[in-house]
Order: C-alpha cells, then sequence, then structure tokens
C-alpha cells in the first residue's frame, strides 16, 4: 500500500507514450464466474462466485539505457564539456525514480568497434531532460529523478578531455541507471521472502545491460556504453640546412666558411586527422651567425627536398608572415598560422656564419 | 386422509434437491525445488500467466443438470488459447462481447474492413457446459489468461 501511495503522489517525469508497459502496478484484478443449473428440469437460482479479492498487481520496474550516438564522439585534446548522449526508458509498469552513474572503462572494453585506450578527466557533468531535449536538468550524484510509465528522459554526460590524449586515442564511458525508491536515492531492491497478495511487492525485471561491467539481470541496475575518440593535429618539425653561397666560391658548391649564408628549412608537418592553428616555431638563432637572420618567411604545403647541401629555389606559396619575427636579432619566431591535416608547410631563415 | 397426502407430496418436493457450490481460485506458476508448481496467484507483473480454476461442487442429494458456467476474461488479462479445459465432459463455448458464445471458428471481428477468425486473446468470456453433476461429486473447469 505504501507504494501505491508513493506512485500516486510522486512527480512524474518525462516525455510520454514511448513504450508499451502492460498493467499499472497496485490493479486489482478480480475473476468473476456465474454458475446457472436446473434440478429434474427446473432452473434453480444462479450462483455467482469469484476469487475473492483477487490479486494486485505488483511492480515490474523494468527500464533500459541506450547510448544515441552511433559512434564515438570526435574530441581534441583539452577540449572541454563534450557531450554524449542517452536514452533511459521506463518500461515497467510504475512510474519509477533512477540514480545515474557515470564512469571510465579501463579495461580496453570495445565500444562501436573501438577498444578503449585512454580515460577522459572525471568527474562527469549530467544533464537530463523530461521534455524530449528542449531543457536539460542538473543532475545531482546519488539523487534520483522519477520517470513515468512508459516514459523516457534524454541525457546527457559532459566530459572533458586530458591535453594529453592524443590523436585516434579512444576513451570509452558507462553510463549506469539503478533504480531508487525515492528522490534521496536510495536503491531499490526487490520484496524477498513469500508475496502477500494484498500488497504490491517490488520485482526488479530489467535486463542485463552490459554484462561485463558487473550487472546480472534482475539486479535493478541497467547500463549502456559510449564513447570518445581523439581527432588532433600530430605535429613533427623537422630542420634542415644547406649553404647558399661563401665569400670565396660564391654560389658554385658554397663551403660553410665564415662569411657563408646558410638557410635553414624548417618543415612542420601534420599527420593528424584534423587541422592545427597558431602553429608557432621559435628558433635561437646560435651565436656563431650573430644576429644576422634574415629573409624569414613560411611557405605552404610545399617543401623541396634538400639534397647534398645545395639550396635550390624557394617554391611554393609565401604564407601571411604577419607574426614572423626575430630577423637581424638572435630569437627567431615562424608563423605558420593554420596547418591542414596531412599538409607540410616550411618556414625559412637565412643566417651567415660569423 | 387429504391432509396425509400433501405431507407426502411436501416432503417429497423438499427432497429433490442440489445443493450445488462454485468456488473460483487464481494460481501462478513458480518453480520451487526446480519443480514447477501453480500456487496461490500473488506476485503477478504483466506477462505472467494465472490459472483460474472454478470447482463444482454438488452437495445436495440430487443430480444437477445443464450446468453453464460463464466466466468473463478478468479485466487485464488475455486469455490464451488453448487453456480452457474441464475435468469431465463439457462443451466450451467464447464469446467476444459476453453475451453470444459459439466455437472459435464462428468468432468473427472485423479489421480493416475484413473479416477475420477472431483471435483467442480477444476472447472477453468463456463458458462450459456440463450436462450433469451427481449427487455428492465434484468437477472442475479452469483456463488460464496473461496480464497485460
Amino acid at each position: 500500500m505504501k507504494k501505491i501511495l508513493v506512485i500516486a503522489s510522486m512527480m512524474l517525469l518525462g516525455f510520454s507514450g514511448a513504450y508499451a508497459v502492460g498493467t499499472v502496478a497496485g490493479t486489482q484484478v478480480q475473476n468473476s464466474v456465474t454458475l446457472n443449473y436446473t434440478v429434474g428440469g427446473i432452473g434453480q437460482t444462479a450462483i455467482n462466485a469469484n476469487d475473492g479479492a483477487g490479486f494486485l498487481v505488483d511492480d515490474k520496474v523494468d527500464f533500459t539505457v541506450a547510448n544515441n550516438d552511433g559512434a564515438q564522439i570526435t574530441v581534441t585534446p583539452g577540449s572541454t564539456g563534450q557531450i554524449t548522449n542517452w536514452t533511459l526508458a521506463n518500461t515497467g509498469n510504475a512510474a519509477q525514480f533512477f540514480k545515474l552513474a557515470a564512469t571510465n572503462l579501463t579495461g580496453g572494453e570495445i565500444v562501436y568497434g573501438n577498444a578503449d585506450t585512454a580515460d577522459t578527466s572525471t568527474p562527469y557533468t549530467i544533464t537530463y531532460s523530461t521534455d524530449g531535449g528542449t531543457t536539460y536538468n542538473p543532475y545531482t550524484p546519488g539523487t534520483a529523478f522519477s520517470v513515468a510509465i512508459g516514459a523516457s528522459v534524454l541525457i546527457r554526460v559532459a566530459a572533458d578531455i586530458p591535453l594529453s590524449v592524443t590523436n585516434g586515442q579512444v576513451m570509452n564511458i558507462q553510463l549506469e541507471a539503478t533504480a531508487a525508491v525515492d528522490a534521496g536515492g536510495t536503491t531499490l531492491t526487490a520484496t524477498s521472502g513469500p508475496d502477500n497478495i494484498g500488497s504490491v511487492d517490488i520485482v526488479l525485471a530489467e535486463g542485463t545491460g552490459i554484462t561485463t561491467q558487473g550487472n546480472t539481470p534482475f539486479d535493478g541496475k541497467f547500463s549502456a556504453w559510449g564513447g570518445y575518440i581523439v581527432q588532433s593535429a600530430a605535429l613533427a618539425v623537422t630542420k634542415t640546412s644547406c649553404v647558399i653561397s661563401d665569400p670565396v666560391n660564391g654560389t658554385t658548391n658554397p663551403k660553410r666558411i665564415p662569411g657563408a649564408v646558410l638557410r635553414y628549412q624548417i618543415q612542420v608537418a601534420n599527420t593528424g586527422t584534423s587541422g592545427a592553428t597558431s602553429v608557432t616555431v621559435a628558433d635561437a638563432i646560435p651565436t656563431e651567425f650573430g644576429t644576422s637572420a634574415a629573409n624569414l618567411d613560411v611557405r605552404s604545403a610545399v617543401c623541396p627536398a634538400i639534397s647534398s647541401g645545395v639550396c635550390g629555389a624557394k617554391t611554393g606559396t609565401v604564407e601571411t608572415n604577419a607574426g614572423t619575427t626575430g630577423a637581424g636579432t638572435s630569437s627567431v619566431t615562424l608563423d605558420y598560422a593554420a596547418v591542414a591535416a596531412g599538409d607540410t608547410n616550411c618556414g625559412y631563415i637565412e643566417v651567415t656564419i660569423q | 386422509m387429504k391432509k396425509g397426502f400433501l405431507s407426502v407430496l411436501l416432503i417429497f418436493t423438499l427432497s429433490a434437491y442440489a445443493n450445488v457450490e462454485i468456488k473460483s481460485e487464481s494460481f501462478q506458476e513458480k518453480i520451487i525445488n526446480k519443480q514447477n508448481t501453480w500456487v496461490k496467484a500473488a506476485r503477478v507483473i504483466p506477462g505472467t500467466k494465472v490459472r483460474y480454476i472454478n470447482t463444482i461442487s454438488n452437495n445436495g442429494a440430487d443430480t444437477a443438470e445443464n450446468l453453464v458456467i460463464t466466466n468473463p476474461v478478468p479485466n487485464h488479462m488475455r486469455y490464451v488459447e488453448g487453456s480452457a479445459k474441464c475435468s469431465g465432459a463439457c462443451i466450451i463455448t467464447y464469446s467476444l462481447n459476453g453475451k453470444f458464445f459459439d466455437m472459435p471458428a464462428k468468432l468473427f471481428m472485423i479489421e480493416n474492413g475484413q473479416k477475420r477468425v477472431a483471435k483467442a486473446t480477444e476472447y472477453k468470456a468463456i463458458r462450459w457446459v456440463v450436462q450433469t453433476l451427481g449427487a455428492k461429486q465434484n468437477s472442475s473447469v479452469q483456463f488460464d489468461a496473461t496480464l497485460e
């Protein structure tokens, strides 16, 4: 009876109508039968009977959790508040409180075909929507909220992505819902022992969810997996040099002697899956070159190979070099601006051996 | 002499009776010690199958005849096809409205403008007709239904 009162009084949340849930908990089902007969050809008074008070339909606690993303969410290192989307559906025959817990998977679990290789930062921020996603309410860990019969709620789990993760790493997570007694989050347990025909008992009837995370059938918990995959730039810097001229040989087979002019080519290659922006390279000019740094520029996409130390012509489109500074000083900064995924951009510095 | 005849007739009429009773019970299946057992229906949730058993007892001295047991399928329950039985000989018919009873093959529904044989889950009542129940005899009828 207490359960019935709770069901009747608690606030019912969730957008409705999605799931058939069966006869509502607490409903009285009674059988009635009528017997007519004759004796010696004379009709007798009909007799009615029923199975006492029948029975009260018990509370079938049944629900599911599912990840809605269909694949890992693409994230970049250091990004914050990255959202995965989930649905919690109350398929039981009574309104039900649920509490939520999001956790990192740590055992190489495969989700959407991708094995877990890294972890997000924790804790997570969880919000839920009872109006189909129009508004999301903050969820306080440990508490519970009610979902109406046949309704479902949309859930968002937001995570911060560590700066240390690298391109292609996978951070899979689990969202687990647990049936609760009330908004305080007390875990719901099945009614033990013999049934009392006059009361509404609790029957945990949910499925397994993700069994490898410890959920067993009918334990009042259901979980699902989702996750993130890192898509970032992967930059590599390569520095080579060649001789443009020397005071003795001019530009014909010049050698690295005092007075020779050298060119440094600084390649920035992006082998990642995302473009990189605000890319700069700082280069401290050795004292042997004094403050001779000159002809600084950055060129896109084409980096001619330097062979045998002989300089060829610089090719490629000159990037906007507004941020390239340091000519005539001992500290140079080359501004590569954006380096697209798969591109290699080149910076150039020319110096004179003192 | 006339008074004596009336007394004999009255005694004869009173002795020709059948004290018939009917009892209805509901059960559900439960596994106890790895054995399927039918216990009093109490822990019932959507999908649970309930067995209703109606027991008729004739505690009188005469045979009861043409016993007609009519059992509407309880609200929220759906009849399980083929589950209606009786312990002896009987005729079982079904109804889609609780008024007109017939054999399954003669019960029809209209769906999308087409006439079709009714599904067992659409039955609203079951009727058993038992020809006779002798004095001091018992009989029973039963059916299964699933909670919606």
